[in-house]
Parts: structure tokens; sequence; C-alpha cells
């Protein structure tokens, strides 16, 4: 169940409106905070957490994995940020009460394993790659961000660039991944 | 299919299971075939760190401004505590003038406490209130508000209704809601929850920076608790600081 203003905020997310993006996190930031305490973490972890939470619920409309609310707003984000607190908490082996662990997150409106909420530690190679993306011009970065972070089709990156034709966009795509990988090749 | 046109589907998420096969058994069989793939992969995951950068600078900033807001608001207190100094002069402690403001005292007693009824067979409305439980477990207070109130159906309702929908309210920051909740709960002499009751409303009027209304409940709550030595050592300082 999800209010109507909660569906109007997802979708100015969706399209991407800074200022939701800002409304949001600070509506939800304090009583996620609170809700935090019963798990000992620190304040700083605390909102780190938040933060990556926050993120990681982003993300998730930005690539499409979350294309309706199933429930409000701020349950994705508690839900989120729950899972990652239990995940925090096994990892530095801290007990984890049991009526915590028994608690559900979310409420069965979605499953939390739906989404990438978990961060892989970059290869090397991965953080080479990533110095030399962020090194390339700003045509090139955008066409792979739509590409491989937004997911948008190549007739979705011709619309939004402006492009010829989709094979035009095809070959700057292309053109731009082989500046990638020579770049890397000189490294 | 074409080799590219597998790839970009692949990356786009979009292959059927044919092309899941297909793209699998070349990932086997073709080397080339699977360097591209490895490279695309990793320009994928430098494509979204890169941007999971951009936005965790952007949340640093919120709070930095949040961080600001809040020094401007030390600011005042600062204001305040030069006024302290000059009581300091007359008789008072600066730092006891600070650590006894309503304000410093809320933020240092204030937690919300966890969902810990069991509903049993308290069920009087015949209603589900599993549904605001569950909001209130997630933090999502407006919503166990909204939810606590459309499901009153009765008079009778059980107790834990006034008392989770007075905490949900003080989440929130609607203080006065919440002290006429817990006030319903003190007035109906409710037993589980009268000494949370009047430890939540003495908190609400800190808040409200009403000393003496928080002073009276608390003393009352220590002198009367229904559960011996309730908040005992928290009550022992509080009443002492506000005295």
């Amino acid at each position: 169940m999800t209010k109507q203003s909660d569906q109007a905020i997802f979708l100015e997310l969706k399209q991407g409106s800074g200022t939701a993006f800002k409304n949001v996190y600070q509506s939800n930031r304090d009583a996620f905070i609170n809700y935090s305490k019963k798990f000992g973490l620190d304040k700083q972890e605390v909102l780190d957490v938040y933060q990556d939470a926050y993120i990681a619920f982003y993300e998730n409309i930005k690539t499409g994995k979350l294309s309706e609310l199933k429930c409000s707003i701020t349950t994705y984000i508690t839900s989120i940020g729950k899972y990652m607190i239990m995940d925090r908490l096994r990892k530095q082996k801290k007990m984890v009460n049991s009526e915590f662990a028994l608690e559900k997150v979310g409420e069965n409106a979605f499953e939390i394993t739906d989404f990438d909420i978990t961060p892989n530690q970059p290869s090397e190679r991965q953080l080479q790659m990533q110095r030399q993306f962020e090194k390339l011009g700003e045509k090139c970065r955008q066409i792979l961000i739509w590409f491989y972070y937004n997911k948008m089709s190549i007739k979705e990156i011709m619309a939004q660039g402006d492009y010829n034709s989709e094979n035009v966009v095809k070959s700057q795509k292309s053109r731009c991944l082989k500046g990638l990988k020579t770049a890397l090749l000189v490294k | 299919m074409n080799k590219d046109d597998l790839l970009h589907k692949y990356f786009l998420n979009e292959l059927n299971t044919e092309e899941k096969i297909e793209l699998e058994t070349l990932l086997i069989n073709d080397a080339d075939f699977k360097a591209q793939f490895d490279f695309e992969n990793d320009v994928q995951h430098a494509v979204k760190n890169t941007e999971k950068s951009n936005l965790k600078k952007k949340l640093l900033d919120f709070e930095n401004e949040i961080k600001n807001q809040e020094k401007k608001n030390t600011f005042n207190w600062k204001r305040l505590a030069m006024a302290a100094s000059v009581l300091l002069l007359i008789g008072f402690g600066g730092y006891n003038y600070y650590t006894s403001t309503p304000d410093y005292l809320f933020n240092t007693y204030y937690q919300i406490p966890d969902y810990t009824t069991a509903m049993g067979n308290n069920n009087s409305c015949e209603t589900d209130w599993n549904l605001p439980k569950t909001a209130y477990e997630n933090a999502n207070y407006q919503k166990a508000i909204d939810l606590y109130n459309s499901s009153k159906t009765c008079d009778n309702y059980p107790d834990f209704v006034d008392y989770y929908l007075a905490q949900s309210y003080l989440a929130v920051d609607n203080t006065s809601q919440a002290i006429i909740h817990y006030k319903k709960l003190i007035d109906k002499n409710s037993t589980r929850y009268i000494d949370q009751a009047r430890w939540y409303l003495g908190l609400c009027y800190l808040k409200e920076g009403q000393k003496e209304n928080a002073l009276d409940v608390f003393r009352e709550l220590q002198v009367n608790p229904n559960t011996p030595n309730y908040k005992k050592p928290q009550l022992k300082k509080i009443v002492s600081t506000l005295e």
C-alpha cells in the first residue's frame, strides 16, 4: 500500500529530479537514525549504512529493477538499511540478537534479494578501468553511463543524446569502448 | 544471433532462455568472445562505481549542509552559554546550565522503543493490528499513525494502540498529539503502560521546553512507579538535574 504522494515522488526520482533526491534523503534520515539505535552502531556508521541503503534504493529505480512501488518509500529504504546492518554485524562477527534476526525484512511486498545491494570489492583491473573511464570525454562517458548504468536501449540513447540514427549510437559506443581498451593497454 | 547483439542484450538484461544458453556456450568455447565479455563487464563495474561515488559525494554534501545547520544551532547555544557565563559569576555553573537544558536532556534520554507487545486476544475492535505494527517496526511512523487511527473502529481498543500511536507521533515530531495519547494511558491507569507513558510524557514536556511539567511527571514516576525500580537511575539523574 503506497500513498499517492509516494508514487509522485517515485516518478520524480525515476526522472532524475535532484530536488526529490535531496528531499527523500532528508525526510527519512532522522527516522532511520532513531530506528537504528537498537543495533548499537555509532552514528557515523549508521549514517554510512543509511547512505548506502539510499543509494541502492535509488539505483534500483534508475536501472528499472524497481519499476513500481509495492510499499512506501520509507519501508524500502528501512528494509534495505536493516539488511545492510545485519550484514555488517555478521561481518564484524557481532552477535545478532535473535529478536532482530527474526524480524521480517520489509512487509513481504517485495523481496530484498531482488535488489542489487551488496557491492563487490572491485578488482585491480576494474579500478584501473574506473580511472580510465573518468578520463574519457564527456560524450563517451555519457553514452556508456546511459547504456551500462541506466540500461537505456540504443533507441532511447539516440533520442536522449540527439543522435541521427541507431547506427551512429552503436559506432559511437564502440569507439568509446575501443578508446578505453587502448588506454588500458598503454597504461 | 550475432555475437555483438548477444552481448548487447546481455548488458540490457534482455536475454531469453535460449540466448542465455548460447551466451554460456560461447563463453566456454570462444576465447575472443569471453575476453570481450570480461572487458565489458569491467566497463560496467567502472561506470557503476563512478556513478555510485558521485551519488555518495552528493549525500556527503547534504550531510555537510545538515552539519552546518546544526553548527548554526550550536551558535545559538554559544550565545546562551555566554549568557550562562554571566550567570556563572552570580553563582551558576555554565556547564550545569547547558546540561540541564530541556533540549539536552531530551536528546540524552529519548530513544524510540522497539515493538514488544504480544497482541494475544486483546482485540476488542476485531481489527488486524499487525498492519500498523509492521509499519511501526519498519520505522514508517506516519503510516503507523494513519493505520492505528483508521483501525480504531471501537471505543475499547487495547492500550497498546495509544502507546504506539504516542510513540509514532513523538517520532514524527508531533509532540502535542503524543502528549494526548500518553495522558490517555495515565488517565486509564493502564497497568501495562503507565510507567512508560509517564516517562515519555516527561520527555515530551522537555521537548516542549516545559521543565516544571516534566519535573512533576518524573517525580510522580520516581515516587510511585507501577513496576518497582522502573528507570530508577535515569530518574534520579534527570530529577536532580532539573531541580
